[in-house]
């Protein structure tokens, strides 16, 4: 389906860890992304100070308490 | 119905949401992969082999991202790490061959069933056991991989072992020093287990480390994550040979592992330590559980014991990591309330 499956045994095994490393190491640095961007947000959700709501209209800042109740 | 990597959409929703589960727990504890993954691929229909490559391929993806995220909180001893993974190997081999003769007299089969229930049993009790006696209800113990160890956090064995000092003495996180030797040979006794077992060992490893040589939990976990990357890439690498690692199972699973193995190991940096280890405790006694069902089964010949073994390891990989999601959002907000107190003093 990949098209590594021509390949010899240790090319292909090779290739196969190489893409689960590739794909480990992009969702590693694709999540923290992420993390660092919507991260504050969704730690006030859930410390309670921001509503879900307000989030998701974008209306809760990491500098102010933004729909908490 | 629409189709994703050669499966329907359900079955992908299924394998990531499958993953976000399985990354909580090994983010958190260090363990669990194989555990997880290899049984309910086995319960889906895939062939053996295609089930425990594709296993050991998604748990090397899933250790790279946790060691990765472990590194971030400071909590991976890569010295600790090296000298683990040189004793373990060498105990793995030695554990084969005790294997090997048990095969060749014809009783591995019940000696390693019977040895792994009351292994993964007796570890998740005993565990239980300290963390419940040692309960203080104290604070959390977020800066555990900086700090300096007090001698009453470090449990007796550890510290009669550390009291061993036998040169060359490492120095290791946590601000104390074990002697090399010691740390060889609890890693070659772990690797010994793990190796006569034929399991990764990471339930194994992480309470070795902890309760034998005295290492912080969060660091026991994120030492243990970065042995496990080399482990798991390894013995991909000898099954991706004869073609079994399915891409199509590992891919879907690692994204959705990805993002779990980030909560679970941000989560240990924030649960208290005690509640790291009953967690633990308990997942290891229910697994036990779990496999006992399935070795019964597989001795009746009844099949439909392997979907109840599953049902029962799912069932507590879900309390467990809704356990762990729900008290790292508790201290949350008792360390935000703290300081909300702090500031309006």
């Amino acid at each position: 389906m990949f098209g590594i499956e021509s390949l010899g045994g240790n090319a292909q095994a090779a290739v196969l860890v190489g893409a689960v490393l590739v794909e480990a190491l992009v969702l590693y640095v694709g999540y923290g992304w992420l993390e660092r961007r919507f991260g504050p947000v969704i730690k006030r959700v859930l410390q309670g100070r921001c509503a879900v709501l307000d989030m998701l209209l974008r209306r809760c800042s990491s500098t102010n308490d933004g729909g908490a109740k | 119905m629409m189709e994703v990597l050669g499966m329907s959409v359900t079955l992908l929703v299924t394998f990531v949401g499958f993953g976000v589960l399985i990354g909580i727990l090994f983010g958190f504890f260090g363990m669990g992969g194989s555990f997880l993954v290899t049984p309910a691929l086995l319960v889906m229909g895939y062939k053996t082999d295609v089930a425990v490559a594709s296993g050991l391929a998604f748990v090397f993806g899933t250790s790279v991202i946790a060691t990765l995220k472990h590194r971030d909180l400071g909590q991976v001893d890569y010295k600790l790490g090296v000298l683990m993974i040189a004793g373990t190997t060498a105990g793995i081999e030695v554990g084969k061959l005790g294997l090997e003769y048990l095969q060749h007299i014809g009783v591995a089969d019940t000696v390693v069933s019977i040895a792994y229930v009351l292994l993964l049993g007796g570890i998740g009790a005993f565990v239980t056991r300290e963390a419940l006696k040692g309960d203080d209800g104290g604070g959390i113990d977020h800066d555990a991989a900086d700090a300096d160890v007090d001698d009453a956090e470090i449990p007796e064995i550890a510290q009669k072992i550390q009291s061993y000092r036998i040169p060359p003495m490492m120095s290791l996180k946590g601000g104390f020093k074990a002697s090399l030797w010691m740390i060889l040979l609890v890693a070659f006794a772990t690797g010994l287990l793990s190796g006569f077992l034929g399991v990764g060992g990471g339930f194994i490893r992480m309470p070795a480390l902890f309760y034998l040589i005295g290492v912080p939990v969060p660091v026991a976990v994120g030492t243990d994550l970065f042995e496990i990357v080399f482990s798991g890439g390894i013995g991909s690498f000898l099954y991706a040979q004869s073609g079994a690692v399915d891409l199509s199972i590992v891919l879907p699973l690692l994204a959705g592992s990805a993002a779990g193995a980030r909560v679970g190991a941000t989560a240990t940096s924030l649960v208290n330590e005690d509640d790291i280890k009953v967690y633990f405790g308990v997942m290891l006694v229910l697994g036990a559980v779990a496999v006992a069902v399935r070795k019964i089964g597989g001795v009746v010949e009844l099949p439909v014991l392997d979907t109840v073994s599953l049902l029962i390891i799912l069932g507590a990989a879900l309390l467990v990591s809704g356990a762990v999601s729900l008290s790292a959002i508790r201290e949350l907000r008792e360390a935000d309330r703290d300081r909300s107190v702090a500031a309006d003093v």
